[in-house]
């Protein structure tokens, strides 16, 4: 799964120890997240999109629905 | 204007170094402990034991003693669950996914490689037929468990150590 979690967070000036503070989680996981190497739990993906004020589907996106667009 | 946070450290951080700070304690006075035990019951073995005050020879008495080692091994385990409950409270869900990757991944080929060693020591000769001359079947057997669980944790630390690395 991709996601736009460092574009969203760099619009904030936030690093990724700010991101995870305001998340309650890890610097690993805010990372682990960022380079796709883990899929946050709902909980988590909503607490994302409630952080930045969004919806979780702006935020993460599979390649289907990457491709999807892009065709639309 | 930088939107960074400005991080005192937290109350979460603060448990988790106390966790930490436990766990080395713990283990440092179990290595004493253990250290303390092999002390007096080397110093008083055999012939020691005329070399050595009477206080000694008791404090062999009671480290000889398999209810001591009885208490000891109940009281290591309760508080182990105790300091796993509250680590595993702690932890985000990363760093809970990884144990659970690496229990699983690393449990696992350490539980392979150990009894498939098991397996062919028992059915292969020479390492079938070996006698262990004053240890008892039931130690053997111990020793065997034993030996198993080692290799799961070894395998769950190699696993866990990857698995972190990478995320990183």
């Amino acid at each position: 799964m991709r996601n736009r979690l460092r574009v969203l967070r760099a619009e904030r000036d936030w690093s990724q120890a700010d991101l995870a503070e305001h998340l309650g989680v890890s610097r690993q996981t805010v990372n682990a997240i960022e380079v796709g190497k883990y899929d946050p739990s709902l909980p988590l993906a909503f607490k994302v999109a409630r952080l930045f004020g969004t919806t979780i589907e702006t935020i993460f996106f599979d390649d289907d629905s990457a491709h999807q667009e892009a065709a639309e | 204007m930088s939107n960074t946070v400005d991080r005192p450290q937290s109350e979460k951080e603060r448990r988790k170094r106390r966790l930490q700070l436990q766990y080395i304690a713990v283990l440092v006075i179990g290595f004493a402990f253990s250290v303390a035990t092999g002390f007096i019951v080397g110093s008083t073995d055999g012939e020691g034991a005329n070399a050595v005050p009477a206080w000694m020879l008791t404090l062999r008495e009671v480290a000889i003693s398999p209810w001591l080692w009885l208490a000891v091994m109940l009281a290591l385990m309760g508080w182990a669950v105790v300091w796993t409950l509250a680590y595993w409270r702690q932890l985000d869900e990363l760093a809970r996914a990884a144990h659970e990757r690496a229990w699983f991944w690393g449990g696992s080929a350490g539980k392979a490689v150990g009894l498939s060693a098991v397996l062919i020591a028992s059915a292969t000769p020479p390492l079938r037929d070996l006698t262990f001359p004053g240890v008892t079947p039931m130690e053997l057997v111990a020793l065997g468990a034993f030996g198993v669980t080692m290799l799961m944790l070894i395998g769950y630390g190699v696993a866990w150590a990857i698995i972190w690395w990478r995320a990183r």
